[in-house]
């Protein structure tokens, strides 16, 4: 217990010094802008500020560097909310009843729920890293390919489980995404794949293009078309009223705890973690067919889960140096730039490092909060703006976010083909959520899927023989099975 | 029916490339082809089977959304085509100009003015503000 009080003491300590404070406040709030600005997201925003890294003291580029990425998140579900166009992958869930709420003239409460989620989702992960950083990451490491690639099928079949059109369209969605993900090298073999002979699609379609051009893109046109000069008035009061608190506190609770546990299994991603918090919800709830059309819940769950897992990502790679997607590896360079390689010795040698990072991750939701909070007001203004002067400003932002990530000019002549694709599939009445998750799930899939196909000698039956992956492939029927059930429930009420 | 279409399109298009490419690569690993092969018969079936049981009367309900989707496809390909030869200044303001005129009743003096303010506001935060290494004008 004393070793515990010790350990706190320590990290507020150094978390609570002037330019530690300091750096991880302009942390936070870089990390809200990019998060609002769809393309220009953690990962760039993170690489563009490496350089600034060698002259800041270890434990305060480290605070700025992790703020941005948890306040990337929080970021994110502000344009997810108010325009229908997610910053970053976890937004996509956020959007769906976070988007119905503004309509409904809630965005106020939607944001607020969601801020105040993200602080409950942080102060849980903190904690948990902080206690149970050893002990976690001997368990994700145990958490081998086999169980990861069974956890994305699960994140899947919950995903086309959860949208709302037939399910025969969103597995045709999902699996269209999954193609569109594979597009690049091929890492095993070096082979340009679905390329179509084009150096510039070497490298994989990046993720901006298609989330800004397939979510963006369509819901300007629908937006500019439905605009007839009668703005969405806030009803009552911006602030979350006590019903709404009530509704979203549990759901903000078990989103912490599930994107806690996600965040530090290798793969586990925000979106994993924002679309398991938003699956069960949805199927422990007794207003499952409500959900998508604006449910409190729906926004809580998701955003508490993927701000825990932003923090609780931080395990593997602290406790094993293992970086787990592509922010931890800006983190991880970003450490041995200033001289400090990621894994148990740091734990061991500079405790005053990772104890301060856990501190100042506290502090940081608290400060995002404070920021964001009075911001309500503001960002629920947006909607009060007519679309056509707002349209422009969005058009302009989107086109420069996206040629940020690369300098690529091919990425913005994607974003307009996705656009198109977008626009078609909003005359034709198709939700392109699975579409992106497919996107963003089949690399990790395949990645997984392959290793664990290696280490069993190119036995299939691997992924049935492990407890754990069995498991979440029975989940993952099970998930498909309840779609079909409601589907068919849905059927028969309408 | 309009999706289905488009599923089967897109299935035979990835089927056709992704049997390119070998299932599993010389030292026995799953190679490029494994997955991408599997994917792409799935969604050919899948787009198949919407076909096969789509209503024909499924519409398609984009006519209203014409204009603002033309000058939307404008906005962005006068950006991608203009960035490099002119400047991010130019760039901006006829990518911002072109979606002012998407939405209906603006005149396009009024639609001008705005994308050069607009264009003005952006480069002052992404080159002034972010840092964006952005050539402003050429």
């Amino acid at each position: 217990m004393t070793t515990m009080l010790d350990s706190l003491v320590t990290g507020f300590t150094v978390a609570l010094d002037p330019t530690n404070l300091l750096f991880c406040t302009i942390g936070v709030s870089l990390g809200t802008l990019v998060g609002v600005l769809p393309g220009l997201g953690p990962v760039t925003t993170m690489a563009l500020l490496l350089p600034a890294v060698f002259h800041l003291p270890a434990e305060a580029a480290l605070m700025m560097l992790s703020g941005i990425y948890y306040g990337a998140q929080y970021g994110s579900s502000t344009t997810a909310i108010l325009l229908r166009i997610p910053g970053e992958a976890s937004g996509v869930v956020t959007m769906r009843d976070g988007h119905a709420m503004a309509q409904q003239g809630r965005a106020g409460p939607a944001l607020g729920i969601a801020a105040l989620a993200s602080l409950v989702g942080g102060l849980i992960a903190a904690p948990v890293l902080a206690l149970l950083l050893r002990p976690l990451a001997s368990l994700a490491i145990a958490f081998g390919p086999a169980e990861t690639a069974a956890l994305v099928l699960l994140g899947a079949a919950a995903a086309v489980a959860m949208s709302s059109g037939s399910l025969l369209t969103g597995w045709g969605m999902l699996i269209a995404g999954a193609v569109l993900g594979l597009v690049g090298t091929d890492l095993a073999g070096g082979l340009p794949r679905f390329t179509f002979g084009l150096l510039e699609l070497s490298g994989g379609i990046s993720f901006a293009p298609l989330a800004v051009g397939i979510f963006g893109f369509a819901e300007l046109i629908r937006a500019l078309t439905t605009d007839t000069g009668a703005r969405i008035r806030a009803h009552g009061s911006v602030w979350p009223s006590r019903a709404d608190l009530r509704d979203g506190s549990l759901p903000a609770l078990r989103g912490s705890l599930v994107g806690s546990l996600i965040g530090i299994v290798p793969g586990g991603s925000t979106l994993l973690a924002a679309l398991a918090a938003y699956s069960l919800e949805k199927g422990i709830s007794g207003r499952r067919l409500d959900f998508g059309s604006g449910v409190v819940a729906g926004v809580a769950a998701p955003e508490a889960a993927n701000n825990a897992a932003a923090q609780t990502a931080f395990a593997p790679l602290l406790a094993f140096g293992l970086p787990s997607n592509a922010i931890m590896a800006v983190m991880a360079g970003a450490m041995l730039m200033i001289g400090i390689a990621p894994g148990p010795s740091v734990v061991a040698t500079r405790p005053e490092i990772i104890l301060g990072l856990v501190a100042s991750m506290l502090i940081g939701n608290l400060i995002l909060v404070a920021l964001n909070l009075p911001l309500v007001g503001i960002w629920t203004a947006v909607l009060r703006i007519p679309m056509k002067l707002l349209v422009p400003p969005i058009m302009v932002v989107c086109c420069v976010g996206i040629w940020s990530i690369n300098g690529s000019v091919f990425d913005v002549w994607l974003l307009l083909g996705f656009g198109l694709v977008g626009w078609l599939l909003l005359c034709v009445d198709v939700d392109p959520t699975p579409l992106l998750l497919g996107f963003v799930l089949a690399p990790i899939f395949e990645e997984a899927a392959r290793r664990a196909l290696v280490q069993a000698y190119g036995d299939w039956w691997v992924f049935l023989n492990r407890p754990w992956s069995a498991g979440l492939l029975a989940a993952a029927v099970l998930a498909t099975l309840l779609g079909i059930w409601h589907a068919n429930r849905k059927g028969r009420a309408t | 029916m309009y999706i289905g279409i488009i599923i089967t399109v897109m299935g035979f298009i990835a089927s056709f490339l992704a049997f390119d490419q070998p299932r599993y690569v010389p030292s026995g690993q799953p190679g490029p082809g494994l997955l991408a092969q599997i994917l792409a018969v799935t969604l050919t079936l899948i787009g198949l089977a919407h076909l096969a049981t789509a209503r024909r009367n499924t519409g398609f309900s984009g006519r209203g959304t014409l204009r603002p989707a033309a000058m939307l496809t404008l906005s962005v390909a006068a950006f991608a085509v203009l960035l490099r030869p002119a400047g991010f200044l130019v760039a901006a303001s006829l990518c911002a100009f072109a979606a002012t005129l998407a939405g209906h009743g603006t005149r396009p003096l009024g639609a001008a003015l705005y994308g050069v303010a607009v264009a003005a506001a952006s480069a002052l935060l992404f080159a002034g503000l972010l840092g964006l290494p952005l050539r402003l004008w050429r």
